[in-house]
């Protein structure tokens, strides 16, 4: 079946159960979209999951977290020799084979000289580096650092850590040339350092996550039987990074903020397993928060123009949800609250 | 004093002189001649306090060619071991009567230091990452050798020339005869910094040998590789080393240039240096030429 949809001046043909660009032919029906965006597939900067699972949420790419491989996903070249931070990787060889940007991942390395070389190879490539803003002696811990952390004595994750992390890649990315992204944000203080280098002149940007948007620290004792990587922050922390979406500073969301299980986390805290947030639960609490139009923008435009992609034909559709009423129209959508894709629910 | 220390804002018509008066030397040497030259029974000054093979021998031969003798001085052995400094060895050897001082130092600002300090001309045979102007000086012979007029000219210098004082003493002899330097290499080792050297600053070789006269390429210092300055030589021959590929898409007629030591395989390909494009080794027997010229100019004053 042949379906043309409309919204704006957007269309996209919907061709059984494939959506393609619209060839210009004729269809069975012509459908409105009133309610919701259409959307170009998300594109996932740090992503745990690809294949089946990360396009039923509507994610067309994913690049894996650094250093792990995963089939179907889009590339992630180091940007030191086996992420160690010692020696310039190969930039160029990489970027033949297929690398879309450069990452050492989680990794906070130390030494300056090196960064500095090999930020200012990977700007003669013409390939970005996405790079997590850290001091690995602030942030040998496992939650913020705050007055619970020091109730429950636990190690601390100091924020300060993510403003000297940011201010360190500014300085490389204007002293090399380099087009760095700064990923995943999590604290008010790396929000204000961000909008401070950027106000400067800094060629740098930034992205965060939908676990950083939608949850705080401290979780509630008991209850959650995961942690965060990149810490959790407080409600300030959350506020200053939805400000900084608003502001159209932080330009990208990814699903890249890795949840420790149960059973890797030793403290006093765990009663019970919860599972973590999936990524499509993560994607549906963020479109609740800012909206569709505004999610998709994070998960596709922001993310397409950091890696230089053109722009993608395939549509797809979101809702606005709105609780207690029903979809209307589910085609193809991410799963917010579990929408299920289905043919048979499409009306005009 | 009127040493030669810098080609940084040379007069044109300095530099042009001194290629005149190397190409003499050469053509009366070729004849069979002997130099009857105002250096003859002068004593000469070689100061070398950092290793050297090439330039030094150069000198030395230079030095006989215009019937003078050479003053050496060992670094290693000498008073510098003592504590004594760089002008009061230099000031020593001047007594000793050295009519001219040709000295390499680690230090960028020796040589000029030398020059405004002692009372015979100072000739800077290599002064660190600075400059190394005789060095500069013949590879513009060989240039104008094989172009004729340089003006308008366009010379591609490719590999590390953030740490090459030769690439920055040619590149400051180019500007002088108005032609034109076009630079490529890493980020690491030529950055858009070095534009202002009065050049032209491209990513890769293959984005400068198109628009190429002449192509001089630099010696990769192998202690770099895999550091914070290089990746891996396979990296690097990908973007930036003359191949035999890529010197064959070269002109008819475009030398290939390189102030040695080679490292034949890594920026330059051994059939590329020794085909009959290549001007390496006329580079070495203008050496001598241009330094008779150079160790002669303050004689002439």
């Amino acid at each position: 079946m042949r379906v043309r949809l409309h919204q704006g001046e957007r269309r996209v043909l919907w061709v059984d159960d494939v959506v393609i660009d619209d060839d210009g032919g004729p269809v069975d029906e012509e459908v409105q979209v009133d309610r919701g965006v259409l959307s170009a597939p998300l594109i996932d900067l740090q992503g745990d999951v690809a294949g089946a699972a990360a396009a039923e949420a509507g994610f067309g790419l994913v690049l894996p977290r650094a250093g792990v491989s995963r089939p179907g996903a889009g590339r992630v070249g180091a940007l030191t020799v086996d992420r160690a931070g010692s020696d310039i990787a190969d930039h160029g060889l990489l970027r033949d084979a297929g690398a879309l940007c450069l990452s050492d991942g989680d990794a906070a390395h130390d030494d300056l000289e090196v960064l500095l070389g090999a930020a200012r190879w990977a700007a003669s490539v013409g390939l970005p580096i996405l790079a997590r803003p850290g001091v690995g002696a602030l942030e040998r811990g496992m939650v913020r650092a705050g007055p619970e952390a020091v109730r429950r004595g636990l190690p601390q994750v100091f924020a300060e850590s993510e403003a000297l992390g940011v201010h360190r890649w500014a300085t490389i990315a204007r002293m090399s040339g380099a087009r760095v992204h700064l990923l995943p944000l999590w604290s008010a203080l790396g929000v204000k350092a961000v909008m401070a280098e950027q106000d400067a002149g800094a060629p740098i940007s930034a992205g965060t996550t939908p676990h950083h948007l939608t949850l705080e620290a401290p979780l509630d004792e008991g209850r959650h039987a995961w942690r965060c990587w990149p810490v959790l922050g407080d409600v300030a922390d959350r506020q200053a990074l939805l400000e900084a979406i608003e502001q159209g500073r932080v330009t990208t969301l990814s699903t890249g903020s890795r949840a420790v299980a149960s059973h890797q986390v030793q403290t006093p805290l765990v009663d019970q397993v919860p599972r973590a947030p999936s990524p499509q639960q993560a994607v549906g609490r963020a479109v609740e928060l800012l909206g569709a139009a505004r999610v998709a923008q994070l998960f596709h435009e922001g993310p397409r123009q950091l890696l230089g992609l053109p722009e993608m034909p395939h549509g797809l559709v979101w809702l606005d949800h709105t609780p207690g009423v029903a979809p209307g129209l589910s085609l193809g959508s991410p799963i917010p609250h579990g929408i299920r894709r289905t043919w048979g629910q499409l009306t005009a | 004093m009127n040493g030669l220390t810098t080609l940084r804002e040379m007069r044109p018509e300095r530099v042009v002189r001194l290629l005149d008066a190397a190409a003499a030397h050469r053509d009366a040497v070729a004849r069979g001649e002997e130099v009857a030259s105002p250096r003859a029974g002068q004593l000469v000054a070689l100061m070398f306090y950092e290793a050297s093979t090439r330039t030094r021998f150069s000198f030395e031969a230079a030095i006989h060619r215009l019937g003078a003798r050479p003053m050496a001085f060992q670094a290693a052995g000498s008073s510098a071991k003592k504590g004594e400094s760089l002008l009061d060895s230099v000031r020593t050897l001047v007594a000793h009567g050295a009519s001219v001082v040709v000295v390499r130092h680690s230090s960028v600002g020796a040589a000029r230091f030398l020059d405004e300090h002692v009372p015979v001309p100072v000739v800077n045979a290599g002064s660190g990452t600075g400059e190394h102007p005789t060095q500069g000086l013949l590879d513009l012979m060989t240039l104008r050798d094989a172009l004729g007029t340089m003006e308008g000219r366009r010379v591609a210098i490719v590999g590390d020339v953030r740490h090459s004082r030769v690439a920055r003493s040619v590149c400051h002899g180019l500007v002088a005869l108005g032609a034109q330097p076009i630079l490529s290499g890493p980020g690491t080792l030529c950055g858009p910094e070095l534009a202002a050297l009065g050049a032209d600053v491209r990513p890769t070789i293959d984005d400068v040998l198109p628009d190429a006269d002449a192509v001089m390429m630099l010696r990769i210092q192998r202690e770099r590789l895999g550091t914070a300055a290089m990746a891996s030589v396979a990296e690097y021959r990908r973007r930036w080393a003359l191949t035999s590929e890529r010197a064959a898409t070269l002109a008819p007629g475009v030398p290939v240039l390189h102030p040695a030591p080679m490292n034949r395989g890594v920026e330059i390909d051994g059939d590329v240096a020794d085909s009959p494009r290549s001007r390496i080794f006329d580079q070495m027997a203008n050496a001598v030429f241009v330094r008779m010229a150079v160790l002669e100019e303050g004689a002439c004053a």
